[in-house]
């Protein structure tokens, strides 16, 4: 039976599709059974079952080329044209819809300039009775689809003629992405007026080729929101992340491994968390200063990457969302019932932790070599924090040194949803090496802080070799401990890998994370050493 | 004009001549090359990189400014008049990667580089070669260059003018049969599943083309 891969399809068909000067970010593929659309996300396409199921066998009936060339041209044309993360605003859910179909026939009709020929193919796939028989207010969206795509006001719908006028007259003014988001709140304004239903939990964009439009709206995923402060980042002076006050610190305890007593040894290490607050849901709860950590205003709920969620009943009452609601009867427009308030998390799909090793052997300089371990480590860094922000894959930035076990601490520089600012960068240049490695307890306190906020972490160390501690004579069981903290991280589903820093000791490394999850970077082969490290990334996260 | 098909047999007795047995005699004969030095015509060795090294050393001196052909069994030396030509075709980097021509031979020609046409003149060979509209001319130029695009990994090579135009014929002939364009575009290039999907998504631009 003849299998398609369908990553190995998909880059093909972009290639074939390319103009010579275009430069397509290189996409990878997710397949989800629950999606009923395509989605672009910021780490490629994700494709639904239906056509995942149709690429596993090109031999089966329901196999259909013109729907895999629309979904593919579709998305090459939001990835050409299209604006990402868009605030979503104070637009409704009908608003949002409306103004992505919009953009949908928008950047359709950019990219016939690319790819000669296929508007005609989008079109045959704009069927005029399907789109009659979808029922409520999905007909009427599909019904706009289908006048837009033929310019023409083919049903003959008043409200349908009105789209295709605006439409176009916005177009004419070049307004591009903004303009229509104005004409897409007009329309859906009528639609609410006309007492038209809609459930945006149930919608699914029609015709069946084009995605389901999340990679235009911030707020409807956590992923967004990273873009939007990346994005937010780079055009205006960013928010400073908020730092525990100085003398402040988040404590934790954390079991050790006694691999000579085989035994877990309960809260025996204590941890000081240190820099910026942990955005996520801990996984332990502090024991001490707790009340102080779980912090009091929404300001802070939203550094911690929480958002507001508006439901039809709760304890807590939105009063913007009431008074909207009056509003609306007052101008008889059907209000918006969720009135009330709810917290959520976000949570994010994939997320890279980097741990520095920060202590005194980190200092060492490199053999042959000017630079100090610590110097290189900053090195990589740097390289990384533009690999992630080219790759927008959202990440956190942490350093660790140990000073016994009853000291152990760790300083978030970044986390998943603060901007990587300047400041930041100059404060991790200025970062001092001191004590000794416990590094064992660092990996789990890495993996608290992933906790409930990724579906895929990592954790990536950046260390010179050995762990070790001033309390710790038996050599061998510090490394033992970290070997097993990495065991328990990935039995949680946390990848881990190790980028060592320095040629020496490095069989030590590659018994704690695998020989296959440890590069060794040398300092005059760090170029190299990241694309091997950025390989593993990206081999993870596919 | 004397054209040689080269292929790997192909010998310096092949170009330049042999004794031969004929009933009670042995004659010379010359070859085509021999010939074509003595009556001043153009010899043309197609895919010349397919010959043996030894086949490929008589032209040394024939192609630089002696212009002179040796023939060492008959003891001549031949000086080629000044409108013989001597024109050699071959694919670089193509066939194998372990042949290539010398470059003490390479230099001895002025060279034309042969691509694959740009899409306005693709278009424009289909629509003539083959008789079909231009649209459908277009589409077919497109897909070729589509396909272009994505060799390298597994697809040895993309889709020629030659079989677009034979596309064009077939879809003249029956344009309503996809699997002609399967048969005249995809198969002959690729049986690997994925290469063959991904070729396949790009088939209804054509297609399309095909009803305008």
């Amino acid at each position: 039976m003849a299998t398609v891969i369908a990553d190995k399809w998909l880059e093909f068909v972009l290639r074939g599709l390319q103009q010579p000067t275009q430069n397509l970010p290189v996409v990878s593929v997710e397949r989800s059974r629950q999606q009923q659309r395509l989605a672009i996300t910021p780490y490629g396409l994700s494709l639904p079952h239906s056509l995942s199921q149709q690429l596993s066998d090109v031999h089966k009936g329901d196999y259909q080329p013109v729907d895999l060339l629309c979904m593919v041209a579709h998305a090459k044309a939001h990835l050409m044209h299209s604006p990402f993360f868009q605030p979503v605003g104070k637009f409704k859910h009908l608003s949002l819809a409306v103004i992505s179909l919009l953009e949908d026939e928008r950047v359709e009709r950019l990219i016939n300039q690319d790819i000669e020929g296929i508007s005609a193919v989008f079109t045959s796939r704009m069927d005029m009775e399907q789109a009659l028989s979808i029922g409520g207010v999905e007909t009427q969206l599909a019904k706009m689809s289908v006048c837009l795509n033929r310019r023409h006001n083919v049903f003959e719908d008043y409200w349908c003629g009105k789209a295709l006028d605006m439409f176009e007259q916005a177009l004419l003014s070049c307004g591009g992405f903004d303009a229509l988001r104005e004409v897409g709140s007009i329309l859906a304004n009528d639609l609410g007026q006309m007492r038209y239903r809609f459930d945006h939990t149930k919608y699914a964009v029609w015709p069946a080729y084009r995605d389901d439009n999340s990679i235009l709206w911030t707020d409807a995923s956590a992923e967004q929101k990273v873009q939007e402060s990346v994005s937010h980042s780079r055009t205006t002076s960013p928010l400073e992340p908020e730092l525990l006050p100085k003398e402040e610190k988040l404590i934790f305890y954390y079991d050790e491994w006694n691999a000579q007593t085989q035994n877990l040894n309960k809260a025996f290490v204590t941890v000081n968390h240190l820099g910026l607050l942990p955005a996520s849901a801990l996984k332990r709860v502090p024991l001490r200063a707790a009340q102080t950590a779980y912090l009091k205003s929404r300001q802070r709920r939203a550094i911690r990457g929480e958002f507001k969620l508006s439901v039809d009943s709760g304890e807590q009452l939105w009063l913007d969302k009431a008074i909207e609601r009056h509003i609306d009867l007052r101008c008889k427009i059907s209000p918006d019932e969720n009135i009330f308030l709810q917290w959520q998390r976000q949570q994010l799909s994939a997320g890279v932790m980097v741990l520095i090793d920060a202590s005194e052997s980190a200092n060492d300089r490199i053999a042959g070599s000017f630079m100090s371990i610590l110097d290189l480590e900053k090195k990589a860094i740097t390289y990384l924090a533009d690999f992630f922000q080219s790759a927008r894959i959202p990440f956190a930035v942490s350093s660790f040194h140990s000073n016994t076990k009853d000291d152990v601490s760790i300083t978030l520089h970044k986390d998943f949803v603060s901007p990587w600012t300047d400041t930041q960068r100059r404060a991790l240049q200025g970062l001092q090496a001191a004590y000794s490695t416990r590094l064992g307890a660092a990996l789990r306190h890495m993996s608290s802080l992933c906790a409930n906020r990724l579906q895929q972490p990592m954790v990536l160390v950046l260390t010179d070799g050995v762990p070790s501690d001033v309390d710790c004579p038996e050599e061998n069981y510090l490394w033992q401990d970290s070997q097993f903290a990495v065991a328990q991280l990935r039995q949680e589903g946390v990848s881990v890998i190790c980028l060592k820093i320095g040629s020496l000791q490095g069989q030590i490394c590659q018994k704690i994370f695998g020989l296959s999850h440890t590069v060794v970077c040398e300092a005059d082969k760090i170029e190299l050493a990241m694309r091997n490290v950025l390989k593993k990334i990206r081999k993870s996260f596919t | 004009m004397w054209t040689v098909a080269c292929n790997e047999d192909t010998s310096a007795s092949d170009l330049v001549g042999r004794y031969i047995l004929k009933g009670n005699e042995t004659p010379w004969i010359d070859g085509p090359l021999t010939q074509a030095v003595r009556q001043g015509g153009i010899c043309y060795l197609d895919e010349v990189i397919e010959a043996r090294q030894e086949a490929l050393v008589v032209l040394n001196a024939l192609a630089d400014h002696r212009r002179q052909l040796f023939i060492d069994k008959t003891n001549e030396v031949l000086l080629a008049p000044a409108h013989f030509m001597l024109v050699v075709s071959y694919n670089p980097g193509y066939q194998s990667v372990m042949r290539d021509l010398k470059e003490s031979i390479k230099q001895r020609f002025v060279a034309v580089r042969f691509n694959y046409p740009a899409i306005e003149l693709e278009q424009h060979i289909i629509a003539s070669e083959s008789g079909c509209t231009s649209t459908l001319a277009r589409a077919l130029a497109n897909f070729g260059a589509s396909s272009r695009k994505m060799a390298g990994s597994g697809l040895f090579e993309g889709v020629s003018t030659r079989m677009l135009i034979h596309a064009a014929k077939l879809m003249s002939q029956d344009a309503g049969r996809q699997n002609l364009l399967e048969a005249a575009l995809i198969d002959p290039v690729t049986d690997e599943p994925t290469i063959r999907a991904s070729l396949l998504a790009l088939l209804p631009l054509v297609i399309a083309a095909v009803h305008m």
